[in-house]
């Protein structure tokens, strides 16, 4: 993703970051500045500072909401990608399967995922169940996507010669398919970590006893403009952790 | 690295799909399944032909939203992409919060823009734009990027304006990109106009699955999730079609 060899020094760091530091303090200064001009109530526009006064006046509520989505949104992660990657090591080994699973899968992703939850709440019920099963449905899709391209991605030449050495089929798998669909496969885990975060918030909207989304349906329907904000704010925060911690173990394994 | 379904995978949905409609049909009803559990994919179109009339209404709602949000959301997102490679320091400054918009739940801004601009049509079509803006603007600076600086130094031998080199060279070979992206911008769309309508909308599919979540019919709430499959598949559909058409010289998976 980031091919800037600089980034890796410290000088290189801050010329990277500051031009986009330098937007973000234009973006504070007139955020301020629209609210002083227009003189806009608080409830329309919070300051930035307030939103954060208004997370830290109540921390256990913030807290709690906060690790309501995220256990949602790692749990249905960790089982999706396991699956998705289970089952594209499957569709390779034993290609009948694709032939007669992908295209159900398929089906069922061509509806937008936010469009089953509904269901899922009626199914599975308020609780933190309905979330995990559709993260862990959409994750495992996109993960899958990706695992039977990278797994496809090594040349059939290189396949041909480790076969004419005598390497098995278990061996070709272990010491070629694994290592050369692994970017892959970490690529599409950046994606779907956003996707189960979107998903954990959304349908926290629909129907939910705790969590971040279920605080942004609250204050909404309260026009609690401050309220709404930190539980956007916090959703932010919590994707962008979990984005550079997928990240970051990415890069740590799928050095090559 | 974007993995995309094959075609083989397409082909075989073609036999698999009426396949499992006819399972799904034969065990719901063999095993006698309760409609309010799972009902049969008949029971599921009747609904949809009984109530015709006012679910092509909520269709029409949606789709409405999402279309002039994805419009606004591609004009604005190629002026930006412009904008960004004409100036060196604005794409700096601002294209890493673009890129950045794709790793957070950026729908759930959704709120937010209900409260500031009401229960209308204007409300989710303002989620679809924002939703549809960002990847835009980020597809058409990498199309625009992709000219050689020869091509664009050859043309300006020429004597041609940085406003011809826009229109006749760096547009073009920017749209297959830009429509990647407004296809992704059409599923986006749709999505935020959707979960827009579950915060009090009386109109529009995200209205159809929600009532029917709150009364507990499971198979109105069925014919909702086929209707926005569709619209989705149909809208997904209209841009393929109009990238066969006009960026037919990058044939793009």
């Amino acid at each position: 993703m980031n091919a800037d060899g600089a980034t890796h020094t410290i000088p290189g760091l801050l010329k990277n970051a500051f031009p986009p530091l330098l937007a973000g303090i234009v973006l504070l200064v007139a955020w301020e500045l629209a609210i002083w001009y227009f003189s806009l109530p608080n409830f329309v526009l919070p300051r930035p500072g307030d939103i954060v006064l208004a997370a830290a006046e109540h921390p256990h509520a913030f807290l709690a909401d906060t690790g309501a989505t995220l256990l949602e949104a790692v749990t249905g992660y960790v089982i999706g990608a396991v699956l998705g990657v289970g089952l594209a090591v499957l569709f390779v080994a034993l290609p009948v399967f694709e032939r007669t699973v992908m295209p159900v899968y398929v089906t069922f992703n061509s509806v937008p995922m936010i469009a089953y939850g509904p269901l899922a709440i009626i199914w599975f019920g308020i609780g933190s169940m309905s979330k995990i099963v559709l993260i862990l449905i959409s994750v495992s899709y996109i993960v899958l996507l990706n695992a039977l391209a990278g797994l496809r991605s090594c040349d059939a030449g290189t396949v041909e010669l480790l076969r004419t050495f005598g390497a098995s089929r278990k061996e070709i798998f272990r010491k070629l398919r694994i290592p050369s669909a692994t970017p892959w496969i970490f690529s599409g885990l950046r994606v779907a970590v956003v996707q189960a975060m979107i998903l954990a918030v959304v349908l926290e909207m629909l129907g939910a006893n705790s969590g971040l989304g279920w605080a942004i349906y609250r204050s909404t329907q309260m026009m609690d403009f401050i309220e709404a904000w930190v539980a956007v704010a916090g959703s932010v925060l919590a994707s962008l952790i979990l984005y550079s911690i997928v990240t970051v173990v990415g890069r740590r394994i799928a050095w090559w | 690295m974007n993995a995309e379904v094959r075609p083989q995978s397409i082909a075989a949905q073609l036999v698999v799909v009426p396949l499992l409609l006819v399972v799904w049909e034969g065990c719901v009803r063999v095993l006698g399944v309760s409609a309010d559990k799972l009902p049969a994919p008949t029971v599921i179109l009747e609904v949809i032909w009984e109530l015709r009339v006012s679910l092509a209404g909520a269709v029409g709602t949606t789709l409405l939203e999402a279309v002039i949000g994805l419009i606004a959301g591609t004009i604005f997102g190629i002026l930006s992409g412009i904008v960004f490679s004409r100036s060196r320091i604005i794409e700096r400054m601002f294209l890493p919060y673009f890129v950045g918009s794709q790793a957070v739940p950026i729908l759930a801004f959704g709120a937010i823009i209900i409260m500031w601009f009401g229960n209308g049509i204007a409300s989710k079509a303002v989620i679809a734009f924002y939703l549809s803006f960002f990847p835009v603007a980020v597809n058409t600076l990498s199309g625009m990027r992709s000219v050689g600086q020869d091509e664009i130094g050859l043309l300006r031998t020429f004597g041609a304006s940085s406003w011809t080199i826009l229109f006749k060279l760096q547009l073009p070979a920017a749209l297959p990109a830009i429509l990647t992206a407004v296809r992704l911008g059409a599923s986006l769309a749709l999505i935020g106009a959707i979960v827009g309508e579950w915060f009090g909308a009386t109109q529009g599919l995200g209205a159809v699955l929600l009532t029917a979540m709150y009364e507990y019919r499971i198979d109105y709430l069925w014919a909702g999730i086929v209707l926005t499959g569709v619209t989705g598949v149909v809208m997904y559909g209209a841009v393929s079609f109009i990238q066969n058409r006009i960026a037919w010289w990058h044939a793009e998976a």
